[in-house]
């Protein structure tokens, strides 16, 4: 039940699809096959447009929703500018390695990430989603290649949203590598042992693919940005990192990854474990 | 609000501003669409309340995951209706509201079925998917009113309608590509904002 057979019978569904007139199962296999459908994607996007129209039916919403909206607001994030020490020269980045700086010797499976303090910058985990780029790349294999797949959730809807996410912000990554303005850097262990290649685009979006970095127990890698004379978090990347996104600021000549005590630290007195110049 | 530098910002750069969380651009998203969402949950569930839950849940979600809207997938007004339908289907296929639901369906056979005219806001608009409306078959037609304003899957519709599963099924999306044809006729493409 592939190829053009499929396609057809998914392009049939489409129309109560766009209603929410389907069962789940059927929903299930259309999410699964616009993953891969730009033609189908188009068609859909057409129709949500027609309803749309449809739903004319309104209303001004009452008073009291909005309230009730901005009191379940989540928190935007602290500032990010974390001061963490003076620096004295960015000339060789080499300087921050201490003598007998490692990579962390046990790797172990991520712990789970607990809260973190106020003043900790945290990536948040909706807008800076975290990428499996493997596990990703093996679920797109298996939408295409095994129409049958049967995903093993209770809400399937989600976790397909979750992989377009992870596949749009591996899109972001790409391009803000493959363009020429952006300024990119790999980030490397003394030993070399260790690396993260990071990107920052024109605009300061920044990308950093930490998916080789071994699994901590108890710690977490967390990100700076170093300009001359100081350094700021830019984030907690946790202790099991993939590909995250994160804000960088003007004047960042290098980022460093240092490990921290979970959850992380608004100041750090530990020697960087990775580092790399921006170009 | 004219003044308001936000008032000609596009959707689209509404939902950048959500995404760096910037509050003011959630509000001028809810200004917009928060009518629109509202009166389709209404219009489903047939329960302010529960409608005014959906209209809640939908906002979050678009500060909590702006990411999920994809400008190149279609405007953000049918982007939160979509969020709002499928909601409020999620609901009314619930087992508290179904007998609520049975209600509701009842009282609105009574008022000779599901017009549009009784509750649009926007006449202009009304009257354009009125009359794209009124030039489906009446199987098609029919077909989609069940299936968006009530809330029924297809096969639902096919077993109301006494047709076969796969013609409701072609008749609704056949149904929907005709309706498209007929809006963008009259200069309506684009989720009903002409």
């Amino acid at each position: 039940m592939t190829g053009p057979v499929r396609h057809q019978e998914i392009e049939e569904l489409l129309g109560a699809y766009a209603l929410d007139a389907v069962d789940d199962a059927e929903q299930a296999l259309v999410d699964e096959h616009l993953l891969a459908c730009p033609k189908c994607r188009a068609e859909l996007a057409e129709h949500r447009e027609v309803t749309a129209t449809l739903a004319h039916s309104g209303a001004t919403a009452p008073e009291g929703i909005w309230e009730r909206i901005v009191d379940a607001l989540e928190e935007p994030p602290p500032p990010m500018r974390v001061e963490l020490r003076p620096l004295d020269d960015q000339g060789d980045l080499r300087q921050y390695f201490p003598a007998g700086s490692t990579r962390p010797s046990h790797p172990e499976p991520p712990v789970a990430e607990a809260a973190y303090p106020d003043n900790v910058v945290v990536l948040p985990r909706r807008r800076q989603v975290a990428l499996r780029v493997v596990a990703t790349a093996a679920v797109l294999l298996s939408f295409t290649l095994i129409g049958g797949l049967v995903v093993h959730t209770l809400n399937q809807r989600d976790q397909i949203d979750a992989a377009r996410q992870e596949v749009a912000l591996a899109d972001q990554a790409f391009d803000a590598l493959g363009d020429g303005s952006s300024r990119s850097t790999l980030l490397r262990s003394e030993d070399e042992l260790m690396q993260a290649r990071a990107v920052i685009s024109e605009e300061g979006d920044g990308f950093i693919f930490a998916n080789d970095l071994p699994a901590l127990d108890g710690q977490v890698y967390q990100l700076w940005g170093v300009t001359p004379g100081r350094a700021v978090s830019l984030g907690v990347l946790g202790a099991a990192p993939e590909l995250k996104s994160f804000s960088s600021f003007e004047g960042v000549t290098a980022l460093m990854i240092t490990i921290e005590d979970s959850p992380g630290v608004e100041e750090s007195d530990n020697d960087p474990a990775l580092v790399g110049s921006l170009t | 609000m004219i003044d308001d530098p936000l008032h000609n910002t596009s959707d689209a750069g509404l939902v950048i501003g959500i995404s760096r969380y910037r509050q003011e651009s959630l509000a001028e998203a809810y200004r917009r669409h928060a009518g629109a969402v509202f009166g389709l949950a209404r219009r489903l569930l047939a329960d302010v309340v529960l409608a005014e839950e959906v209209v809640q849940e939908v906002f979050l979600r678009l500060w909590n995951q702006p990411e999920k809207y994809d400008p190149d997938r279609g405007s953000l007004r049918s982007y939160l209706l979509a969020q709002c339908h499928g909601r409020s289907v999620d609901l009314l296929r619930s087992e508290t509201s179904r007998r609520k639901r049975e209600e509701r369906d009842l009282r609105q056979a009574a008022e000779a079925g599901y017009d549009l005219e009784h509750e649009v806001w926007d006449l202009a608009v009304a009257e354009r998917v009125k009359g794209a409306m009124s030039v489906l078959p009446d199987a098609e037609r029919r077909a989609i009113e069940l299936a968006y304003y009530g809330g029924h899957t297809y096969r639902e519709v096919a077993v109301m309608l006494d047709q076969p599963e796969g013609t409701v099924k072609s008749r609704i999306r056949a149904g929907l590509k005709r309706m498209r044809c007929e809006l963008a006729d009259a200069g309506l493409g684009n989720g009903g904002r002409p």
